[in-house]
């Protein structure tokens, strides 16, 4: 095999399709996105360093839940979380209810930022990221431009951060995320809850995949 | 023992450090009322000019002049600085305006045994700020005075000239003869005395310590204040940004002594018609390094225009308080941070707003408004006892049609306390609810309204 293939292949940038990318599992680490399924399909969960999309129809549809162990990732390393832009305020006394130890829980750092126009929002997520501080880093956007993705991409590269990026459903062009999650939200017809069905766009080690539908997945707290 | 220093050009040279095209110039200050040259540079000096030299005889020698006018107040506001550095080395200073200061070096006897170690440190404080100094070492304030202006190394070799004595007494001690200190010493004092009265006494008796002198000395300044004038008219914030950088790493140098840093600079531009423009960088978590200090700067002004040219900058520093250091974790490893949380919660904050960079922290109360607070951002989260609380709050509780809301569980009582029971029942039944499209929301029931809010979100 050529030289700079091969070392695309060692850095874990390129992987065979049958194959999962674990040469570079020693750069980066995988936390759980709290459900099986999902961390299987996703080769053990969430990678640090790399960019992570969710897509949702709408806000407030389990999107939160599946980052919540990255939250307990980086809160039992001291690093900050920032939420940019959300929809609605994080709430207090239920990310406290996180399950970690007392002394661990009381010194999360959440930070919220409310730029008012979209290119302040992500110029401070690249700030951030090049900054190397954050632990988990949440950007919530309507359209980020493809060379906003790259850029961001290039930041976390080196910031050891969780990275994801929320927004309403998007074209299926090619953009900079390791992973790719589009979230599809109905209607139990039965019980009338709200399920959920993972669309994996694109992800590490792996077709595309759509899998089965779920509940909505819970928020992790007591 | 004390130590006198005089700074005869103090202003010029400093002028020149920040402006080095100066030196290649004939420069002097001159005092604008009565417009008398005040200071110079050496290349003045070689042209023949004179502290004292009215200017228009000044501009007779050399057509190359370049006049700038001595300003009093900077005059004072740079010994009160240099002061300041010397305070570093020596505990004892009195300032002598406009340009000398004494430095008593026996509270220092135990660090610096001999007047030479004195002197190596007082050359080592002065030697950043570029500038030419003459010094004189005496028993007392004013013979040690009298060698550093007359340059002479004998207290009895002192011209009568420098003696601070009244003219008619110079002119009469001239007339008879004696032009040196040790030739007026000389004679018996009680004759003197009967021949010349009781100046000359009294300046006897201080010269030869008999008669304390009464020195104010000087106390170390809380704040840091610098202006700067500039040397031509600057008109973009690009053209101000080498000489605030100038004054920054000054700050950063006062700072350094002290261990502090700073959380707010004023920053004043002094236009030509009197007018100021001020900007105000507030840090909120501190800072202290030009280079960060600078970068904050610019992103400050980037966001005000510039309405006419600058003629000088201030520079103020307040709210100082102690560094904060950040401890790293040994075990953990190197951390791969470029730059502290502070820092970078600092140049969030300049460019976004103050309002929009914050923490969220727990409070110990039981009602949902209550419960959590903004927090300065960086600041832990806290703890609580609340359970079964959504991730998502809507800060302002939106009134919802409850037909399009199915509730599951609840209801979750909460009331206001007797104490702020003032605008009527304040009671509130809190239920988790699902929205009809699936979604699980917080809703609550008011009382006092009665109606339906949704004031959260799960998942």
């Amino acid at each position: 095999m050529q030289a700079p293939l091969q070392q695309l292949f060692d850095r874990g940038s390129l992987w065979l399709g049958n194959q999962q990318a674990h040469a570079a599992a020693d750069q980066t680490s995988f936390v759980t996105t709290g459900q099986f399924e999902l961390d299987q399909a996703l080769g053990g969960g969430w990678q640090s360093q790399r960019l992570h999309e969710i897509q949702v129809p709408q806000c407030f549809i389990g999107e939160l839940a599946l980052v919540a162990p990255a939250f307990m990732r980086a809160t039992q390393q001291q690093r900050p979380i920032f939420w940019i832009s959300p929809p609605a305020v994080p709430y207090a006394p239920a990310l406290a209810q996180l399950p970690l130890a007392e002394s661990e829980r009381e010194q999360a750092k959440h930070i919220v930022l409310t730029p008012a126009r979209p290119a302040d929002a992500l110029w401070a997520a690249e700030t951030i990221l090049h900054s190397g501080q954050a632990g988990v880093l949440l950007l919530w956007a309507e359209q980020p431009s493809t060379i906003a993705i790259r850029r961001l991409h290039l930041a976390a590269a080196e910031s050891g951060a969780y990275v994801f990026i929320v927004s309403p459903w998007q074209a299926e062009e090619a953009r900079s995320y390791a992973t790719r999650l589009r979230v599809h939200f109905s209607q139990d017809g039965v019980t009338k809850n709200g399920q959920v069905q993972w669309q994996l766009l694109k992800r590490t080690g792996g077709w595309p995949l759509r899998l089965a539908r779920q509940p909505l997945p819970q928020w992790p707290g007591k | 023992m004390w130590l006198y220093v005089t700074l005869p050009h103090l202003q010029l040279e400093r002028l020149q450090v920040i402006q080095p095209d100066l030196q290649r110039q004939v420069a002097v200050l001159y005092d604008e009322q009565q417009q008398l040259v005040v200071q110079m540079n050496p290349l003045a000096q070689r042209a023949g000019i004179r502290v004292g030299m009215t200017l228009a005889d000044a501009w007779t020698l050399t057509e190359q002049l370049q006049p700038y006018p001595y300003r009093e107040t900077q005059q004072r506001a740079l010994l009160h600085h240099l002061a300041s550095d010397l305070y570093h080395a020596f505990a004892v200073i009195s300032l002598d305006s406009p340009a000398g200061l004494w430095l008593d070096t026996k509270p220092m006897q135990k660090l610096y045994p001999q007047l030479q170690h004195s002197l190596t440190q007082l050359e080592l404080q002065l030697q950043p700020w570029q500038i030419s100094y003459r010094h004189g070492a005496g028993k007392t304030p004013l013979v040690a005075k009298l060698l550093a202006l007359s340059g002479m190394q004998q207290a009895a070799d002192v011209p009568i000239d420098y003696l601070p004595c009244s003219p008619v007494l110079r002119q009469k001690l001239k007339r008879m003869g004696i032009h040196t200190l040790g030739a007026l010493q000389a004679i018996p004092r009680p004759v003197a005395g009967r021949r010349l009265g009781q100046e000359l006494v009294i300046l006897l008796a201080r010269i030869q310590g008999e008669q304390q002198e009464t020195l104010r000395y000087f106390s170390p300044p809380v704040w840091f204040t610098q202006r700067l004038p500039l040397l031509a008219e600057a008109g973009s914030w690009q053209a101000l940004s080498f000489p605030l950088k100038r004054l920054l790493q000054e700050l950063e140098h006062f700072l350094e002594g002290r261990q502090q840093q700073t959380r707010q600079l004023l920053l004043s531009f002094y236009h030509r018609d009197e007018r100021v423009t001020k900007l105000q960088v507030g840090l909120a978590h501190g800072g202290y390094q030009a280079e960060a200090l600078l970068r904050f700067c610019q992103l400050k002004m980037e966001a005000v225009q510039l309405l006419a040219p600058v003629l000088e900058i201030g520079l103020q520093a307040k709210q100082l308080q102690p560094r904060q250091h950040e401890a790293g974790d040994l075990l953990q490893g190197p951390r791969t941070a470029t730059k502290s949380l502070a820092q970078l919660l600092n140049e969030l904050q300049l460019r976004l707003g103050q309002q929009q960079v914050f923490g969220v922290q727990t409070v110990n109360e039981y009602l949902t408004e209550l419960s959590w607070q903004r927090a300065p951002a960086g600041a832990a989260l806290g703890n609580t006892e609340l359970e079964k609380r959504p991730p998502w709050l809507i800060e302002q509780p939106l009134p919802v049609d409850i037909r399009q809301w199915h509730l599951h569980q609840g209801p979750e009582r909460y009331a206001s306390p007797w104490w702020q029971k003032q605008n009527g029942n304040g009671a509130r039944d809190y239920w988790q609810a699902q929205h009809h499209d699936g979604r699980q929301g917080w809703l609550f029931y008011d009382y006092r309204h009665q109606h339906w809010y949704l004031h959260g979100w799960f998942s």
